[in-house]
């Protein structure tokens, strides 16, 4: 009895070293950069639970990672990355437990939420047990197979610019974003077209995007030129397209992204110019947001790099703020590129039901 | 220093009057950039350019004046068009200058054209400044929350009198970069108490929200409607409509032009002597009314303006 105490103890203590390792990772930045090593991160997190904790069941399993997921999701709440991560994650196992049981690949017969129409022909499939390693084995193996599946999606989605992009486009984009980066490269080595990148002050990261574009030599662009912050909706008669990245797509059909990518779409609106998202499908968020949830998806930066704190004297009781997102409502999107094929901004719940379970999301939100 | 060199330069030869060499010089090195102080001080040098002046005997005041003026005017701007609200004041000028009769002596014309000119002064600028805050007051009365771009020296003293007017409001003040001239306001909003939120114009959309009035400023608005403004400024009104929020452009008639352009000049648009920022147009479209010292107008009436200050050609 004392030894089972122990473990138990010697478990969960695993188990907290685990989660809070991760956590103090992604609070102190030490997942670098893009959103997709934050992914890459958590399906990892989730990984190690699946192999190093002590589980018996499959309801243990989804349990364990129910709980150690809302709690990493709890400790960073605008970085929609991580939950989206843990939601899928979750909806793998629940596939691969009825995949076991039913043994065939059918598993959209097996899950009712799936399909409505085969509610009632649904088995009973959690009367049947699995063996605790072979189920550990068999979901490591699914999450190592979507491992590949994330890192492939950057290739799979800018495989698609050439369909996207003609010869003699002007494509407007806006800051630095590496899906945008690898599209636009893609597109030009099949396509001749000009650049227009948006400055995006302060961290005026476009700057990076246009020497990252210049330095590549295999493509050749007709024009690459960084815009004003300012300049936006005057040079929007030039433009024939508009390609952005997102931080996060929304159930609605919406999209997340830096600061000052309203005003590009709301330009692109005016003078009736294609939007396209190009947007990974982990960025896909089970989330309604509107621009009026600003602290549910908005970060304020240090304001120093817009106003020196040297000057702060001079401007005593001033709030100076720095956001890094805007929300884009879905009628300002003509297209997201996920890596599969582009899909429309009302078409966007339905891939939610795809990657996701209803069951999980509705603890989600 | 530099107004010693210009002074000194022989290419320009004599006879450029010195108050306009100074003028340009302090344009130059932007110690004066906006575009009402360039247009008092503009005043001024004409002030002292006909005060200066000796009739010929030969000679009718009106055409010989009118004769002047051409070589001063292409020193200040170096060739390139003059700001649209100093062309402006300078066709009236010009109309004011004809209209002196063949008999005039100098005296009673010198008297004629300095009276005019310090009633622009007062009348089209510094009144209509006054008239301008008043309108502008009860519109911020029931706003609470006020957003401006950059620094326009009418929307400074139109939010600072209305403060001392104990209306109390928020003020969002939009910038962008490079010169963050934005920063002028702040300060001077700050040394008021005003309480004030600073962003540069890619926070629009985070600001925007909790705004009830969007102020701006402009150099020119043209008979179609459409605003002269700076860079930037058409993005902010577009960010507000799109947010339903009203944009009010600040505007006395001394800046209403008679001349029609719909779209923004690329980048060959550049900065002269007496344009010290970039330009652009902010369509009719994305504004819902310009405050004049006449009343709040829609932009669509801007040919009204134009008929009854008698700015038409």
């Amino acid at each position: 009895m004392a030894a089972a105490d122990v473990d138990a103890i010697s478990a969960s203590a695993r188990i907290g070293k685990i989660r809070d390792q991760f956590i103090v990772d992604l609070r102190q930045g030490r997942i670098r950069g893009t959103s997709y090593h934050v992914a890459q991160a958590t399906v990892n997190f989730m990984r190690k639970l699946v192999a190093n904790c002590k589980y018996d069941t499959y309801d243990e399993l989804l349990t364990l990672l129910k709980t150690e997921g809302r709690a990493v999701t709890a400790a960073e709440p605008t970085e929609f990355v991580v939950g989206n991560m843990v939601l899928r994650i979750l909806k793998l196992v629940r596939e691969e437990q009825t995949r076991l049981i039913l043994g065939s690949d059918d598993v959209a017969l097996a899950d009712p939420a799936d399909a409505l129409h085969k509610l009632w022909k649904a088995p009973e499939v959690a009367q049947k047990e699995i063996a605790t390693k072979q189920l550990r084995k068999a979901t490591i193996e699914t999450i190592n197979e979507f491992l590949q599946e994330m890192e492939n999606s950057r290739d799979n989605i800018s495989s698609q610019a050439a369909d996207h992009i003609l010869d003699g486009d002007v494509v407007f984009t806006f800051g630095q974003s590496v899906t945008v980066d690898a599209f636009l490269k893609v597109a030009a080595t099949k396509r001749r077209f000009t650049v227009f990148i948006g400055e995006n002050a302060p961290s005026c990261n476009g700057k990076a995007l246009l020497e990252s574009l210049k330095s590549d030599e295999k493509c050749s662009w007709a024009e690459l030129r960084l815009v004003e912050d300012t300049d936006v909706l005057p040079s929007m008669p030039q433009v024939t397209r508009v390609v952005v990245g997102a931080v996060a797509v929304l159930a609605d059909g919406g999209f997340v992204a830096s600061a000052g990518t309203l005003t590009l779409c709301l330009a692109a609106k005016r003078h009736a110019i294609p939007v396209i998202v190009c947007a990974a499908f982990y960025k896909l968020t089970p989330k309604f947001l509107s621009a009026n949830d600003q602290e549910q998806f908005n970060k304020l930066l240090s304001p120093s790099s817009v106003l020196p704190f040297s000057q702060a004297s001079s401007y005593g009781g001033a709030d100076v703020i720095c956001p890094l997102f805007d929300y884009i409502p879905p009628e300002l999107v003509t297209l997201y590129i996920p890596q599969t094929f582009g899909i429309a901004p009302s078409h966007v719940y339905r891939l939610l039901g795809e990657y996701f379970h209803p069951e999980d999301i509705e603890h989600n939100l | 220093m530099r107004r010693m060199s210009l002074l000194d330069s022989p290419s320009q030869g004599s006879a450029i009057h010195p108050a306009f060499i100074a003028l340009k010089a302090r344009c130059e090195s932007r110690e004066i950039v906006d575009l009402d102080a360039i247009c008092i001080e503009f005043v001024a040098a004409f002030k002292q350019f006909i005060l200066s002046y000796n009739k010929p005997s030969d000679k009718a005041m009106s055409r010989d004046v009118d004769a002047l003026i051409k070589p001063q005017l292409s020193y200040i701007t170096g060739g390139l068009p003059l700001p649209l609200a100093i062309g402006n004041l300078v066709k009236q000028l010009k109309q004011e200058i004809n209209a002196l009769s063949d008999d005039c002596t100098e005296e009673k014309g010198k008297q004629q054209l300095t009276d005019w000119l310090d009633e622009f002064v007062e009348n089209r600028i510094q009144l209509a400044f006054q008239a301008i805050s008043l309108f502008t007051r009860d519109k911020l009365k029931g706003a609470h929350v006020v957003l401006t771009y950059s620094w326009c020296p009418l929307v400074e003293q139109t939010l600072l009198a209305a403060h001392e007017d104990g209306v109390n409001f928020h003020v969002c003040v939009l910038d962008s970069y490079p010169c963050q001239r934005g920063k002028k306001l702040l300060n001077s909003l700050c040394k008021a108490d005003i309480s004030c939120s600073y962003g540069l114009i890619t926070s629009v959309s985070h600001l925007i929200k909790q705004c009830r009035l969007v102020l701006l400023g402009c150099s020119a608005i043209l008979s179609n409607g459409y605003a002269l403004a700076i860079r930037g400024s058409s993005q902010v009104a577009m960010v507000a409509q799109a947010a339903n929020i009203p944009v009010l452009l600040a505007a006395p008639t001394y800046k209403f032009v008679d001349k029609v352009q719909t779209f923004t000049e690329g980048h060959r648009s550049s900065c002269t002597a007496l344009v010290s920022e970039r330009m652009e147009m902010i369509p009719a479209d994305l504004i819902t009314a310009v405050v004049t010292e006449l009343r709040i107008l829609p932009p669509s009436s801007a040919p009204a303006v134009l008929r009854a200050k008698q700015l038409v050609v």
